[in-house]
């Protein structure tokens, strides 16, 4: 499977997804924990999505309330989230210099 | 207070984005609909809103110029994949587009010459219309004597404030084409102190000698080189022969020229020419109207008609009489008819109805109703055109 090049916003967003892979996680919550705005960070879900990445669905929380959308990587994006920031992380740590000399 | 409105307004800006967006991505804005609710803040909220707004606007407007990309919506700044481009080539293209058609826009004729007009307002209000304050035409006139143009000669000639560069201006240029020797009349009827005048006067009145106006010209260039024209007074008092001759020669003239039509003609050549886009100078000494002399000559010599012919209604020679108002009525009707601006108008509209009601009354001792009814009715037509609303 070709891996594209991510973003570093989908980094970052990937990134709160690996802190608890197994929890469904809220929009709203995902822009506080990442600091993106709507704007930026529903494209990108969308994106996952579309790509299955991501599963999402529809949770009532109570009666009245609107529903809910809620997201979790699917297991190839489970995967593909570890492989891409372990290489991210990878290639930042060459980026310093002490350690590219060392 | 602001709370509720802002998340009202908030609610509206999403549900509203949700309307437009294509049907595979109302999905994703239901979710920041159902978000929004849980938002703290209400500006955050309304921030919240506005993001959301924007993915679904963009995606609408992508499944517009894309139709069949529906569904894989715009990529945004800092968007998941770096190499997805082709949606931001479109955008690129469509807004190139947009560019070239402002640009387009820009580089047309009308809207530059209008640029230049706006423009041109500008330095008029420290440049101000002076003799020395119209370099284009200056520079007009430069170049018509280098082509020997004698229309370009003649467009400056009637605009240039310098008296002496306007008679030397029209004479080069009728001196090339002897046609245009109606541009004499019209710096003549400008610059009535030139000497140059008796010279023209012969040859106009050769080429038009039907023309009223030329002997209008006539009567000014009298009372011009009159001895007593400083002494007005005495002016009026004692009408000239030779002045009365003129005027007498232009009421009773056929025709009434007052040559615009043939300098707007030649104006139209001229201006596209030489390129020639300002308004300010273009209007600049070229007087539109009829020249306050003609009217004053005109409405003096109408008077004393009148006068006269009051006189001799009083000694009993109404024919005579009648005579005398027609030949105000007459030259009013030709002025009227065939005069081009609003100030010929309305001069042959004020001695119409000064004829008519002298007609009036004459008709009326005459003892004929009727027709005293009929100019009563004239009278009061060109009264009411030549002062609407007075008395």
């Amino acid at each position: 499977m070709k891996t594209p090049r991510l973003s570093r916003e989908t980094l970052l967003v990937l990134d709160r997804f690996l802190e608890r892979p197994a929890d469904w996680r809220y929009g709203y919550e995902l822009s506080r924990s990442t600091g993106l705005k709507s704007g930026t960070l529903y494209p990108i879900l969308m994106r996952l999505q579309k790509y299955t990445l991501l599963e999402a669905c529809w949770v009532t929380t109570e009666d009245g309330v609107p529903p809910r959308h809620t997201y979790r990587l699917t297991p190839n994006g489970l995967e593909l989230a570890r492989a891409k920031l372990a290489e991210s992380r990878a290639s930042w740590l060459l980026q310093q210099p002490t350690l590219s000399r060392g | 207070m602001l709370e509720t409105p802002l998340r009202q307004a908030a609610t509206v800006l999403l549900d509203s984005a949700i309307h437009i967006a294509p049907p595979d991505t109302r999905e994703w804005g239901e979710a920041m609909r159902g978000e929004l609710d849980y938002v703290e803040g209400h500006w955050a909220g309304l921030m919240w809103a506005m993001g959301g707004a924007t993915v679904l606007a963009k995606s609408a407007l992508a499944a517009f110029l894309i139709p069949s990309r529906h569904g894989q919506g715009l990529v945004p700044d800092g968007g998941l994949f770096a190499k997805t481009v082709s949606l931001r080539w479109a955008a690129l293209i469509a807004g190139g587009a947009c560019v070239l058609g402002a640009l387009l826009f820009f580089a047309a004729p009308p809207f530059r010459q209008g640029m230049r007009v706006s423009l041109a307002a500008w330095p008029v209000l420290y440049r101000g219309i002076t003799a020395d304050g119209q370099p284009g035409l200056a520079a007009i006139a430069r170049q018509a004597e280098a082509q020997h143009d004698p229309q370009g000669l003649a467009f400056c000639a009637v605009r240039v404030l310098n008296s002496r560069e306007s008679a030397r201006l029209a004479e080069e240029a009728v001196g090339l084409d002897a046609s245009l020797v109606w541009v004499y009349a019209l710096v003549a009827v400008r610059h009535p102190e030139l000497p140059e005048i008796s010279r023209w006067l012969p040859e106009l009145e050769r080429w038009d000698p039907t023309n009223a106006l030329l002997h209008l010209i006539t009567a000014e260039s009298i009372y011009m080189s009159h001895p007593v024209r400083r002494d007005v007074a005495s002016w009026l008092k004692n009408i000239e022969p030779r002045w009365e001759a003129a005027m007498a020669a232009a009421f009773a003239s056929p025709k009434f020229d007052d040559y615009l039509t043939r300098l707007k003609e030649m104006d139209r050549r001229v201006v596209s020419r030489y390129h020639f886009n300002d308004p300010y100078e273009l209007l600049s000494g070229e007087e539109r109207d009829l020249p306050t002399f003609a009217f004053s000559d005109s409405q003096r010599f109408a008077k004393f008609l009148l006068d006269s012919g009051q006189k001799l209604e009083a000694q009993g020679d109404k024919k005579g009489a009648a005579e005398k108002y027609w030949a105000v009525a007459r030259f009013g009707q030709v002025v009227d008819s065939q005069g081009h601006t609003e100030f010929e108008h309305w001069m042959g509209s004020w001695m119409q109805a000064g004829a008519y009601r002298e007609l009036q009354n004459l008709s009326a001792n005459e003892g004929n109703s009727h027709e005293a009814a009929l100019f009563a009715y004239l009278a009061g037509k060109f009264e009411q055109l030549a002062c609407p609303g007075g008395t």
